[in-house]
């Protein structure tokens, strides 16, 4: 039990509570929002610190013990991810204070933002398959918001194909936890790969980790990157920014954390997969950066292979 | 009765396909909430429905019914809902700024 688990999640969201409130004062919802990274970053380093000495730390929320209650979980990758994506999220917000403009920073740009985080830490701290779902959802529901703030014609355009893929990609990944709940009768990360490897991953089982793949190749921009040039070019280059740090890379946290922790017992399927998927990514990615004569579109194509590389890697060392 | 269901979530699931597949706007907005009903009955039919008693320590049973599927179909419907009236809210802005409602038209342009 380690209480310190909670404070990357805890502190973002209550610093965007006050924010709401703080809605005329933008120089304090400024200092309020580096202040909040700043302390999720230390907590971060303190808890990498933690996990190298005694090994992965973990949080019962409210006290359920493990395979019923909600698990935090956080290893060195984890309380690495978290640290890397406070000190990233932490320049990007410095950027942000001088370039998206008085209007954005009055309507709610800073909470936004500061719930973004809160999703993204908690993505990467959770050890319960259904609370990465909701810290997805929380994650995407102030990326929403997010793109459309501003309201230009074309940012509502993009955000709403950008809403309506990821809505989709939601229910399939509702879809998914049913098959795997169905099947395996457990939502907990290291339960679920203890069940598995027990009772062997058969042909059913694979195919809702292809299913699990799809969901996450959606978000992580991995082959079905499609919605990802327009989305990325409507915001303001800060916020967008913001987005190509954080967003795609937990879809590949995911996948990470998926197929090296639950689905790896045949590699032949889900990792040919994986490398397959990754390399059409490197190859259309370059070749889609490559065809742009605008930087923006440049810089967004490489998000999308950057994405590539990783996968590749995910593939070839799971 | 499960398998009534599953076969009801089956339903859905093409409706709503059909639905996304077009090109009004509204039409796929509420085509993407019909998806999330069937994905949602599908949670709730896959786990089995009524089993054994509620899960209360005072109903004294030899069997219980799982409540873990209803608190995950509870907080996936809580999160659709929202999603589905920011989806039309967000449907209708985009329809009064730019005045197209078809995808086609919604493609956008190479420069602007």
């Amino acid at each position: 039990m380690n209480n310190l688990l909670v404070i990357p999640i805890l502190v973002p969201l209550l610093a965007a509570m006050a924010m709401v409130f703080l809605r005329r004062r933008i120089y304090a919802q400024r200092a309020a929002g580096a202040a909040a990274l700043l302390v999720s970053a230390a907590a971060a380093l303190v808890l990498a610190e933690q996990a190298a000495r005694n090994g992965m730390q973990t949080l019962q929320l409210g006290g359920w013990p493990a395979p019923f209650g909600i698990t935090l979980a956080g290893d060195m990758l984890a309380a690495l991810l978290v640290l890397t994506a406070n000190i990233a999220g932490l320049a990007c917000l410095l950027y942000v204070f001088g370039s998206i403009g008085r209007e954005r920073e009055a309507h709610y740009a800073h909470p936004f933002l500061m719930i973004l985080f809160c999703g993204v830490n908690g993505s990467f701290l959770t050890g319960d398959i259904f609370n990465l779902f909701v810290f997805f959802e929380v994650m995407l529901i102030a990326s929403y918001a997010l793109l459309s703030l501003g309201g230009r014609p074309g940012q509502l355009r993009e955000s709403l194909k950008y809403v309506l893929v990821n809505m989709v990609s939601s229910t399939l990944f509702v879809a998914a936890l049913a098959y795997l709940y169905a099947s395996a009768g457990t939502l907990n990360m290291a339960h679920l790969s203890e069940r598995i490897a027990a009772v062997g991953q058969d042909g059913p089982l694979t195919a809702v980790s292809l299913l699990f793949l799809v969901v996450f190749s959606l978000k992580a921009a991995l082959f079905l990157f499609f919605w990802l040039p327009g989305a990325y070019g409507a915001p303001p280059p800060a916020v967008a920014a913001v987005f190509a740090a954080l967003l795609t890379k937990v879809g590949v946290y995911a996948i990470l954390r998926v197929f090296t922790l639950i689905f790896y017992h045949q590699p032949h399927i889900t990792h040919t997969a994986l490398i397959g998927m990754g390399a059409a990514t490197m190859l259309l990615g370059a070749l889609g950066a490559a065809a742009q004569d605008r930087i923006r579109p440049i810089l967004a194509y490489n998000v999308v292979f950057s994405v590539g590389f990783a996968v590749f890697g995910i593939g070839v060392g799971g | 009765m499960e398998t009534f269901m599953i076969v009801i979530a089956g339903v859905l699931f093409s409706i709503s396909t059909y639905l996304m597949l077009t090109r009004q706007l509204l039409r796929i907005i509420l085509g993407i909430a019909l998806f999330s009903h069937a994905a949602h009955l599908m949670l709730l039919a896959v786990s089995g429905l009524k089993r054994g008693a509620a899960p209360f320590v005072w109903e004294r049973s030899a069997e219980y019914t799982d409540p873990l599927p209803h608190a995950l179909m509870l907080t996936s419907i809580v999160i659709s809902f929202a999603l589905t009236a920011y989806a039309l809210v967000l449907g209708y802005r985009t329809y009064m700024e730019t005045g197209f409602e078809d995808m086609k038209q919604l493609k956008g342009t190479e420069h602007e």
